[in-house]
Protein backbone atom coordinates (compact mmCIF):
# COMPACT_ATOMS: atom_id res chain seq x y z
CA UNK A 1 0.00 0.00 0.00
CA UNK A 2 2.57 2.59 0.76
CA UNK A 3 5.75 2.15 -0.17
CA UNK A 4 8.90 4.82 0.61
CA UNK A 5 12.53 4.70 -1.49
CA UNK A 6 15.57 6.22 -0.57
CA UNK A 7 13.82 8.82 0.85
CA UNK A 8 15.30 12.11 2.49
CA UNK A 9 14.02 15.32 3.43
CA UNK A 10 15.85 18.45 4.57
CA UNK A 11 15.51 21.60 5.71
CA UNK A 12 18.13 24.34 4.61
CA UNK A 13 20.87 23.68 6.84
CA UNK A 14 19.25 20.47 8.45
CA UNK A 15 18.55 16.72 7.41
CA UNK A 16 16.04 15.13 8.97
CA UNK A 17 15.37 12.21 7.14
CA UNK A 18 18.25 10.18 4.87
CA UNK A 19 17.61 6.95 2.22
CA UNK A 20 14.59 5.82 4.15
CA UNK A 21 13.24 2.25 2.85
CA UNK A 22 9.93 1.33 4.34
CA UNK A 23 6.87 -0.58 2.63
CA UNK A 24 3.67 -0.80 4.19
CA UNK A 25 0.79 -3.45 3.79
CA UNK A 26 -2.69 -2.96 3.60
CA UNK A 27 -3.92 -3.68 7.41
CA UNK A 28 -0.51 -3.75 8.98
CA UNK A 29 -0.15 -1.74 12.13
CA UNK A 30 3.30 -0.23 12.50
CA UNK A 31 4.73 1.74 15.24
CA UNK A 32 7.63 4.46 14.43
CA UNK A 33 9.95 4.38 17.02
CA UNK A 34 12.85 6.69 17.90
CA UNK A 35 14.32 9.69 19.92
CA UNK A 36 12.92 13.54 19.91
CA UNK A 37 14.29 14.81 16.92
CA UNK A 38 14.42 11.54 14.91
CA UNK A 39 12.13 12.71 11.84
CA UNK A 40 9.06 10.65 12.44
CA UNK A 41 6.45 13.58 12.76
CA UNK A 42 8.09 14.32 9.45
CA UNK A 43 8.11 10.94 7.63
CA UNK A 44 4.32 10.69 8.77
CA UNK A 45 3.50 14.24 7.43
CA UNK A 46 5.76 12.56 4.42
CA UNK A 47 3.18 9.64 4.18
CA UNK A 48 -0.05 11.60 4.27
CA UNK A 49 1.18 14.29 1.15
CA UNK A 50 1.79 17.41 3.53
CA UNK A 51 5.77 17.81 2.76
CA UNK A 52 7.23 16.56 0.37
CA UNK A 53 10.31 14.73 0.05
CA UNK A 54 13.93 16.46 -1.36
CA UNK A 55 15.24 12.65 -2.27
CA UNK A 56 13.99 9.21 -3.47
CA UNK A 57 10.37 7.93 -4.30
CA UNK A 58 7.17 7.67 -2.58
CA UNK A 59 4.00 5.13 -3.75
CA UNK A 60 0.38 5.08 -2.72
CA UNK A 61 -1.26 1.88 -3.97
CA UNK A 62 1.44 1.33 -6.72
CA UNK A 63 0.79 5.67 -7.78
CA UNK A 64 3.87 7.38 -6.94
CA UNK A 65 3.15 10.37 -5.00
CA UNK A 66 4.55 13.82 -5.79
CA UNK A 67 4.65 17.32 -5.34
CA UNK A 68 3.08 17.44 -8.66
CA UNK A 69 0.68 14.94 -9.15
CA UNK A 70 -0.63 16.81 -5.19
CA UNK A 71 -1.00 19.49 -7.64
CA UNK A 72 -3.88 17.98 -9.07
CA UNK A 73 -6.58 18.86 -6.62
CA UNK A 74 -8.95 16.02 -7.74
CA UNK A 75 -6.26 13.74 -7.04
CA UNK A 76 -5.13 15.28 -3.58
CA UNK A 77 -8.31 15.29 -2.47
CA UNK A 78 -8.82 11.54 -2.68
CA UNK A 79 -5.36 10.69 -1.08
CA UNK A 80 -6.14 12.79 1.55
CA UNK A 81 -9.48 10.93 2.02
CA UNK A 82 -7.25 8.05 2.27
CA UNK A 83 -4.72 8.77 4.10
CA UNK A 84 -6.10 10.66 7.47
CA UNK A 85 -3.40 12.16 9.73
CA UNK A 86 -3.99 13.03 13.73
CA UNK A 87 -1.56 15.91 14.40
CA UNK A 88 0.48 15.66 17.90
CA UNK A 89 -1.46 18.88 18.73
CA UNK A 90 -4.93 18.41 18.94
CA UNK A 91 -5.59 22.14 19.02
CA UNK A 92 -4.18 22.30 15.41
CA UNK A 93 -6.72 19.81 14.23
CA UNK A 94 -9.79 21.54 15.89
CA UNK A 95 -11.12 24.39 14.42
CA UNK A 96 -15.06 24.15 14.15
CA UNK A 97 -17.64 26.06 16.19
CA UNK A 98 -18.76 22.71 18.06
CA UNK A 99 -17.74 19.22 18.30
CA UNK A 100 -20.65 17.41 16.08
CA UNK A 101 -19.74 20.50 13.46
CA UNK A 102 -15.91 19.21 13.79
CA UNK A 103 -16.88 15.76 13.05
CA UNK A 104 -19.45 16.55 10.56
CA UNK A 105 -16.65 18.70 8.70
CA UNK A 106 -15.31 15.66 6.65
CA UNK A 107 -18.44 14.06 5.72
CA UNK A 108 -20.25 17.38 4.48
CA UNK A 109 -17.22 17.66 2.30
CA UNK A 110 -17.44 14.44 0.85
CA UNK A 111 -20.61 15.42 -0.08
CA UNK A 112 -22.64 13.02 1.59
CA UNK A 113 -26.85 13.35 2.37
CA UNK A 114 -27.25 15.36 6.02
CA UNK A 115 -28.80 12.13 7.35
CA UNK A 116 -26.21 9.91 6.42
CA UNK A 117 -23.62 12.53 7.94
CA UNK A 118 -25.10 12.42 11.09
CA UNK A 119 -25.46 8.67 11.09
CA UNK A 120 -21.51 8.49 10.65
CA UNK A 121 -21.32 11.88 13.82
CA UNK A 122 -23.59 10.05 15.88
CA UNK A 123 -22.08 6.38 15.36
CA UNK A 124 -18.34 8.30 15.88
CA UNK A 125 -19.79 10.49 19.16
CA UNK A 126 -21.28 7.28 20.74
CA UNK A 127 -18.10 5.23 19.58
CA UNK A 128 -15.91 8.00 21.84
CA UNK A 129 -18.45 8.12 24.42
CA UNK A 130 -18.65 12.05 23.18
CA UNK A 131 -21.97 12.02 24.13
CA UNK A 132 -22.12 15.05 26.45
CA UNK A 133 -19.83 17.50 24.21
CA UNK A 134 -21.42 17.27 20.87
CA UNK A 135 -22.58 20.74 21.46
CA UNK A 136 -19.45 22.22 22.80
CA UNK A 137 -16.57 24.58 21.24
CA UNK A 138 -13.51 21.65 20.91
CA UNK A 139 -11.49 24.34 22.09
CA UNK A 140 -12.90 24.76 25.35
CA UNK A 141 -12.08 20.89 26.13
CA UNK A 142 -9.53 18.96 28.11
CA UNK A 143 -6.65 17.50 26.36
CA UNK A 144 -8.00 14.00 25.93
CA UNK A 145 -11.33 15.17 24.69
CA UNK A 146 -10.31 17.24 22.05
CA UNK A 147 -7.85 14.24 21.01
CA UNK A 148 -10.63 11.80 21.15
CA UNK A 149 -12.93 14.84 18.93
CA UNK A 150 -9.49 15.36 16.68
CA UNK A 151 -9.55 11.23 16.07
CA UNK A 152 -13.19 10.91 15.33
CA UNK A 153 -12.84 13.96 12.81
CA UNK A 154 -10.10 11.66 10.64
CA UNK A 155 -12.15 8.57 11.11
CA UNK A 156 -15.35 10.70 9.59
CA UNK A 157 -13.35 10.63 6.63
CA UNK A 158 -13.09 6.34 6.50
CA UNK A 159 -9.60 6.71 5.31
CA UNK A 160 -7.97 3.42 4.00
CA UNK A 161 -4.73 4.63 6.13
CA UNK A 162 -4.14 6.65 9.87
CA UNK A 163 -1.08 8.30 10.50
CA UNK A 164 -1.10 8.80 13.91
CA UNK A 165 1.28 11.41 15.81
CA UNK A 166 2.07 10.47 19.27
CA UNK A 167 -1.78 10.07 19.83
CA UNK A 168 -1.26 9.29 23.77
CA UNK A 169 1.04 12.22 24.12
CA UNK A 170 -0.16 13.95 27.31
CA UNK A 171 -3.15 12.14 27.91
CA UNK A 172 -4.72 10.50 31.19
CA UNK A 173 -4.47 6.59 31.77
CA UNK A 174 -7.95 5.77 31.22
CA UNK A 175 -7.65 8.14 27.89
CA UNK A 176 -4.68 5.88 26.61
CA UNK A 177 -6.53 2.69 27.02
CA UNK A 178 -8.87 4.10 25.06
CA UNK A 179 -6.94 5.12 22.32
CA UNK A 180 -5.33 1.70 22.76
CA UNK A 181 -8.50 -0.61 22.61
CA UNK A 182 -9.43 1.95 19.90
CA UNK A 183 -6.34 1.79 17.93
CA UNK A 184 -6.69 -1.87 17.83
CA UNK A 185 -10.08 -2.45 17.11
CA UNK A 186 -9.68 -0.14 13.54
CA UNK A 187 -6.79 -2.08 12.93
CA UNK A 188 -8.54 -5.19 13.58
CA UNK A 189 -11.64 -3.67 10.89
CA UNK A 190 -9.23 -3.72 8.43
CA UNK A 191 -7.84 -0.08 8.54
CA UNK A 192 -3.35 0.52 7.81
CA UNK A 193 -2.09 2.06 11.15
CA UNK A 194 1.37 3.69 11.25
CA UNK A 195 2.09 5.74 14.66
CA UNK A 196 4.73 7.43 16.13
CA UNK A 197 4.88 7.03 19.87
CA UNK A 198 6.67 6.89 22.83
CA UNK A 199 3.96 5.42 25.29
CA UNK A 200 5.65 1.77 25.04
CA UNK A 201 3.35 0.53 28.38
CA UNK A 202 0.32 1.12 26.60
CA UNK A 203 0.63 0.12 23.21
CA UNK A 204 1.96 -3.46 23.93
CA UNK A 205 0.01 -5.86 21.88
CA UNK A 206 -1.10 -3.47 19.17
CA UNK A 207 1.60 -3.09 16.65
CA UNK A 208 3.05 -5.84 14.69
CA UNK A 209 5.72 -4.32 13.77
CA UNK A 210 8.24 -1.47 15.11
CA UNK A 211 10.48 0.58 12.85
CA UNK A 212 13.08 2.71 14.95
CA UNK A 213 14.44 5.97 13.81
CA UNK A 214 18.05 6.75 14.95
CA UNK A 215 19.29 10.37 15.92
CA UNK A 216 20.17 11.27 11.96
CA UNK A 217 16.69 10.20 10.79
CA UNK A 218 17.69 6.58 9.02
CA UNK A 219 16.18 3.80 9.70
CA UNK A 220 17.95 1.48 12.16
CA UNK A 221 15.53 -1.71 12.70
CA UNK A 222 12.61 -3.16 10.64
CA UNK A 223 11.26 -6.02 12.44
CA UNK A 224 8.33 -7.36 14.97
CA UNK A 225 7.11 -5.25 17.37
CA UNK A 226 7.58 -7.10 20.27
CA UNK A 227 11.24 -8.79 19.33
CA UNK A 228 12.63 -4.52 18.75
CA UNK A 229 10.97 -3.81 22.11
CA UNK A 230 12.64 -7.06 23.97
CA UNK A 231 15.92 -5.93 22.96
CA UNK A 232 17.12 -3.28 25.68
CA UNK A 233 20.44 -2.82 24.75
CA UNK A 234 19.49 -1.69 20.93
CA UNK A 235 16.84 0.51 22.17
CA UNK A 236 19.14 2.27 24.65
CA UNK A 237 21.86 2.20 21.92
CA UNK A 238 19.49 4.71 20.37
CA UNK A 239 18.31 6.79 22.87
CA UNK A 240 15.17 5.47 22.79
CA UNK A 241 14.56 4.08 26.89
CA UNK B 1 -7.91 -0.38 33.77
CA UNK B 2 -11.12 -0.65 31.72
CA UNK B 3 -11.12 1.55 28.45
CA UNK B 4 -14.16 3.39 27.17
CA UNK B 5 -14.47 1.65 23.48
CA UNK B 6 -15.17 -1.87 23.11
CA UNK B 7 -13.90 -3.81 20.32
CA UNK B 8 -17.52 -4.49 19.07
CA UNK B 9 -18.17 -0.82 18.62
CA UNK B 10 -16.39 0.10 14.91
CA UNK B 11 -19.69 1.14 12.87
CA UNK B 12 -19.79 -0.96 9.73
CA UNK B 13 -19.22 2.07 7.17
CA UNK B 14 -15.96 2.19 8.88
CA UNK B 15 -15.22 -1.76 8.16
CA UNK B 16 -15.71 -1.39 4.65
CA UNK B 17 -13.11 0.78 1.97
CA UNK B 18 -14.90 3.58 0.63
CA UNK B 19 -14.75 4.71 -3.07
CA UNK B 20 -15.60 8.72 -3.12
CA UNK B 21 -14.93 10.79 -6.49
CA UNK B 22 -14.26 14.19 -5.33
CA UNK B 23 -16.49 17.30 -6.00
CA UNK B 24 -15.07 20.00 -8.14
CA UNK B 25 -13.93 22.85 -6.41
CA UNK B 26 -12.62 26.23 -7.67
CA UNK B 27 -11.20 28.01 -4.67
CA UNK B 28 -8.03 27.33 -3.63
CA UNK B 29 -8.02 29.37 -0.70
CA UNK B 30 -6.19 26.75 2.00
CA UNK B 31 -3.06 26.59 -0.25
CA UNK B 32 -2.63 30.20 -0.76
CA UNK B 33 -2.90 30.69 2.94
CA UNK B 34 -0.74 27.94 3.47
CA UNK B 35 2.00 29.75 1.03
CA UNK B 36 1.29 32.85 2.80
CA UNK B 37 1.98 31.68 6.03
CA UNK B 38 5.05 29.53 4.99
CA UNK B 39 6.31 32.81 3.21
CA UNK B 40 6.30 34.40 6.78
CA UNK B 41 7.50 31.90 8.33
CA UNK B 42 9.92 31.28 5.98
CA UNK B 43 11.63 34.85 6.61
CA UNK B 44 11.32 34.99 9.96
CA UNK B 45 13.38 31.55 10.86
CA UNK B 46 14.49 29.29 8.52
CA UNK B 47 16.51 31.43 6.23
CA UNK B 48 20.01 29.88 4.99
CA UNK B 49 23.12 31.54 5.61
CA UNK B 50 22.07 33.08 8.64
CA UNK B 51 24.23 31.52 11.09
CA UNK B 52 27.52 32.58 9.33
CA UNK B 53 26.82 36.04 9.06
CA UNK B 54 25.56 35.95 12.39
CA UNK B 55 28.70 35.24 13.82
CA UNK B 56 30.73 37.82 11.28
CA UNK B 57 29.34 41.26 12.96
CA UNK B 58 27.55 42.51 15.78
CA UNK B 59 24.21 43.22 15.44
CA UNK B 60 24.19 46.41 17.43
CA UNK B 61 26.65 47.36 14.58
CA UNK B 62 25.01 45.76 11.27
CA UNK B 63 21.58 47.95 13.06
CA UNK B 64 23.20 51.29 14.05
CA UNK B 65 25.17 50.88 9.85
CA UNK B 66 21.34 50.37 8.19
CA UNK B 67 19.81 53.39 10.47
CA UNK B 68 22.79 55.47 9.27
CA UNK B 69 22.62 54.48 6.00
CA UNK B 70 18.93 55.24 5.77
CA UNK B 71 19.03 58.42 7.66
CA UNK B 72 22.58 59.78 5.42
CA UNK B 73 20.51 58.63 2.03
CA UNK B 74 17.56 60.60 3.13
CA UNK B 75 18.89 63.76 3.78
CA UNK B 76 21.94 63.72 1.10
CA UNK B 77 21.31 65.76 -1.55
CA UNK B 78 24.33 64.86 -3.55
CA UNK B 79 24.53 62.57 -6.36
CA UNK B 80 28.19 61.81 -5.75
CA UNK B 81 27.31 60.35 -1.98
CA UNK B 82 24.26 58.43 -3.49
CA UNK B 83 27.06 56.93 -5.66
CA UNK B 84 29.60 56.06 -2.65
CA UNK B 85 26.44 54.70 -0.56
CA UNK B 86 25.58 52.56 -3.53
CA UNK B 87 29.52 51.12 -3.49
CA UNK B 88 29.33 50.91 0.18
CA UNK B 89 26.24 48.89 0.35
CA UNK B 90 26.74 46.93 -2.94
CA UNK B 91 30.36 46.16 -1.24
CA UNK B 92 28.33 44.81 1.81
CA UNK B 93 26.34 42.30 -0.33
CA UNK B 94 28.83 41.28 -1.87
CA UNK B 95 30.64 39.43 0.61
CA UNK B 96 27.31 37.51 1.88
CA UNK B 97 26.61 34.35 0.05
CA UNK B 98 24.39 33.47 -3.28
CA UNK B 99 20.98 32.83 -2.20
CA UNK B 100 20.64 35.70 0.75
CA UNK B 101 21.82 37.82 -2.39
CA UNK B 102 19.11 36.72 -4.00
CA UNK B 103 17.05 37.15 -1.50
CA UNK B 104 18.05 40.73 -0.44
CA UNK B 105 17.66 41.63 -4.50
CA UNK B 106 14.47 40.22 -4.69
CA UNK B 107 13.07 42.76 -1.89
CA UNK B 108 15.16 45.72 -3.30
CA UNK B 109 13.43 44.63 -6.68
CA UNK B 110 10.31 44.54 -5.46
CA UNK B 111 10.57 48.05 -4.09
CA UNK B 112 12.34 49.47 -6.70
CA UNK B 113 8.78 49.08 -9.15
CA UNK B 114 7.12 49.80 -6.83
CA UNK B 115 9.18 53.67 -6.48
CA UNK B 116 9.61 53.52 -10.07
CA UNK B 117 5.16 53.27 -10.69
CA UNK B 118 4.80 55.89 -7.93
CA UNK B 119 6.80 58.23 -9.53
CA UNK B 120 6.41 57.90 -12.86
CA UNK B 121 3.78 60.36 -13.30
CA UNK B 122 6.28 63.27 -12.00
CA UNK B 123 8.87 61.52 -14.51
CA UNK B 124 6.71 61.85 -17.62
CA UNK B 125 5.66 65.53 -16.05
CA UNK B 126 9.23 66.20 -16.17
CA UNK B 127 10.35 65.54 -12.22
CA UNK B 128 13.89 64.48 -14.32
CA UNK B 129 17.01 64.09 -12.38
CA UNK B 130 14.92 65.09 -8.94
CA UNK B 131 12.81 61.80 -9.54
CA UNK B 132 15.69 59.53 -10.27
CA UNK B 133 17.34 60.75 -7.42
CA UNK B 134 14.56 59.66 -4.96
CA UNK B 135 14.46 56.31 -7.01
CA UNK B 136 17.83 55.69 -6.06
CA UNK B 137 17.49 56.98 -2.60
CA UNK B 138 14.42 54.51 -2.06
CA UNK B 139 16.67 51.94 -3.43
CA UNK B 140 18.94 51.98 -1.28
CA UNK B 141 17.25 52.94 1.90
CA UNK B 142 15.34 49.60 1.24
CA UNK B 143 18.78 47.96 0.67
CA UNK B 144 20.25 49.04 4.09
CA UNK B 145 17.27 47.39 5.59
CA UNK B 146 17.49 44.34 3.42
CA UNK B 147 21.13 43.76 4.37
CA UNK B 148 20.31 43.90 7.79
CA UNK B 149 17.16 41.68 7.99
CA UNK B 150 18.73 39.48 5.37
CA UNK B 151 21.65 38.44 7.60
CA UNK B 152 20.44 39.08 10.89
CA UNK B 153 17.67 37.09 13.29
CA UNK B 154 14.97 39.11 14.09
CA UNK B 155 15.82 38.03 18.06
CA UNK B 156 19.43 39.38 17.36
CA UNK B 157 17.66 42.51 15.65
CA UNK B 158 15.42 42.86 19.46
CA UNK B 159 18.26 42.27 21.35
CA UNK B 160 20.57 44.88 19.04
CA UNK B 161 18.15 48.01 20.34
CA UNK B 162 19.21 47.60 24.04
CA UNK B 163 22.79 48.70 22.85
CA UNK B 164 20.46 51.99 21.92
CA UNK B 165 19.43 52.45 25.49
CA UNK B 166 15.91 51.57 24.81
CA UNK B 167 13.61 50.41 27.46
CA UNK B 168 14.01 46.84 28.43
CA UNK B 169 10.43 45.94 27.84
CA UNK B 170 10.15 47.45 24.88
CA UNK B 171 13.38 44.68 23.61
CA UNK B 172 11.42 42.09 25.48
CA UNK B 173 8.04 43.14 23.40
CA UNK B 174 10.26 43.05 20.33
CA UNK B 175 11.82 39.89 21.89
CA UNK B 176 8.11 38.25 22.68
CA UNK B 177 6.70 39.38 19.45
CA UNK B 178 9.28 37.47 17.42
CA UNK B 179 8.71 34.72 18.96
CA UNK B 180 5.07 34.03 19.40
CA UNK B 181 4.49 35.26 15.12
CA UNK B 182 6.63 32.18 15.08
CA UNK B 183 5.16 29.83 17.07
CA UNK B 184 1.36 31.22 16.24
CA UNK B 185 2.58 31.10 12.48
CA UNK B 186 3.88 27.23 13.37
CA UNK B 187 0.01 26.58 15.18
CA UNK B 188 -1.80 28.66 12.12
CA UNK B 189 0.13 26.29 9.64
CA UNK B 190 -0.88 22.99 11.04
CA UNK B 191 -4.57 24.11 11.29
CA UNK B 192 -4.04 24.85 7.70
CA UNK B 193 -2.54 21.57 7.23
CA UNK B 194 -5.58 20.05 8.96
CA UNK B 195 -8.13 21.80 7.06
CA UNK B 196 -6.38 20.81 3.73
CA UNK B 197 -6.10 17.09 4.98
CA UNK B 198 -9.98 17.14 5.68
CA UNK B 199 -11.08 19.35 1.96
CA UNK B 200 -11.80 16.33 0.64
CA UNK B 201 -14.38 17.89 -1.87
CA UNK B 202 -16.33 20.86 -2.55
CA UNK B 203 -16.75 23.88 0.67
CA UNK B 204 -19.54 26.05 0.53
CA UNK B 205 -17.82 28.00 3.47
CA UNK B 206 -14.59 28.42 3.20
CA UNK B 207 -14.75 32.00 5.25
CA UNK B 208 -16.56 30.11 7.80
CA UNK B 209 -13.19 27.47 8.47
CA UNK B 210 -11.06 30.25 7.77
CA UNK B 211 -12.75 32.74 10.32
CA UNK B 212 -12.37 29.52 12.72
CA UNK B 213 -9.04 29.10 12.41
CA UNK B 214 -8.53 32.96 13.07
CA UNK B 215 -10.87 32.98 16.20
CA UNK B 216 -8.89 29.91 17.32
CA UNK B 217 -5.78 31.62 16.96
CA UNK B 218 -6.67 34.66 18.60
CA UNK B 219 -8.01 32.71 21.98
CA UNK B 220 -4.54 30.49 21.51
CA UNK B 221 -2.90 33.84 21.72
CA UNK B 222 -4.34 35.14 25.09
CA UNK B 223 -3.65 31.39 26.48
CA UNK B 224 -0.11 31.94 25.77
CA UNK B 225 0.36 35.66 26.76
CA UNK B 226 -1.52 34.65 29.85
CA UNK B 227 0.65 31.71 30.49
CA UNK B 228 3.91 33.96 29.81
CA UNK B 229 2.65 36.36 32.21
CA UNK B 230 2.27 33.71 35.18
CA UNK B 231 5.73 31.98 34.29
CA UNK B 232 7.15 35.73 34.58
CA UNK B 233 5.53 36.34 38.00
CA UNK B 234 6.35 33.20 39.05
CA UNK B 235 10.46 33.93 38.15
CA UNK B 236 10.33 37.37 40.12
CA UNK B 237 9.73 39.50 37.30
CA UNK B 238 10.53 43.41 38.32
CA UNK B 239 10.87 44.89 34.65
CA UNK B 240 14.34 44.23 33.88
CA UNK B 241 15.70 42.03 30.66
CA UNK B 242 18.97 41.92 30.19
CA UNK B 243 20.10 39.75 26.71
CA UNK B 244 23.71 38.21 27.26
CA UNK B 245 26.32 39.69 24.74
CA UNK B 246 28.13 36.52 23.23
CA UNK B 247 30.62 38.01 21.17
CA UNK B 248 33.23 40.84 21.66
CA UNK B 249 34.37 43.64 18.95
CA UNK B 250 36.50 41.66 16.60
CA UNK B 251 38.35 42.36 13.59
CA UNK B 252 35.27 42.31 11.25
CA UNK B 253 33.36 44.56 13.53
CA UNK B 254 35.95 47.11 13.51
CA UNK B 255 36.82 47.43 9.50
CA UNK B 256 33.15 47.36 9.14
CA UNK B 257 32.61 50.06 12.00
CA UNK B 258 35.67 52.18 10.16
CA UNK B 259 33.35 51.79 6.67
CA UNK B 260 30.79 53.44 8.16
CA UNK B 261 32.88 56.41 9.60
CA UNK B 262 33.87 57.05 6.48
CA UNK B 263 30.49 56.92 4.74
CA UNK B 264 29.73 60.02 7.14
CA UNK B 265 33.00 61.10 6.55
CA UNK B 266 31.81 61.68 2.69
CA UNK B 267 28.60 62.93 3.78
CA UNK B 268 29.97 65.95 5.83
CA UNK B 269 32.13 66.32 2.84
CA UNK B 270 29.70 65.44 -0.50
CA UNK B 271 26.46 64.87 0.90
CA UNK B 272 25.28 68.14 2.02
CA UNK B 273 26.11 70.25 -1.97
CA UNK B 274 24.01 69.45 -4.98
Amino acid sequence: MIELHGIGFAYPETTVLAEIGLCVKEGESIALIGPNGSGKSTLLKLICGLVHASAGDYFFDGLPITKARLADAAFAKDFHRRVGFLFQNSDAQLFCGSVYDEIAFGPRQMGLAEDETGGRVDDLIRLFGLERLSGRVPYHLSGGEKRKVALASVLALNPDAICLDEPMGGLDPRTKNTLSDLIQSLNASGKTILCATHDFEYVQGIFERAVVLSKEGRVVRDGPYAEVMADRAFLEAQNII
Amino acid sequence: MRSDVGSHDIPAWLRVRESHQPRPDRGRFVEKSLLSVLGALAALRDRPGMGRSREFLRPELKLASALLMVLLVSVSRSALFLEAAAAFELGCLCLLRGEVIARVLRKVAAAGVFAVAILLPALVLGGGVGVLALCAKVLLAVLAAALLSGTTPWTSIASAFAAFRLPDIFVMTLDMTVKYISLLGGLILDMLYALKLRSVGRDDRKMDSLSAIAGTIFLKSREVAETQYQAMECRCFAGTYRSTRRHGFGLSDMAFAAANLVMVAVFIAFGTGR
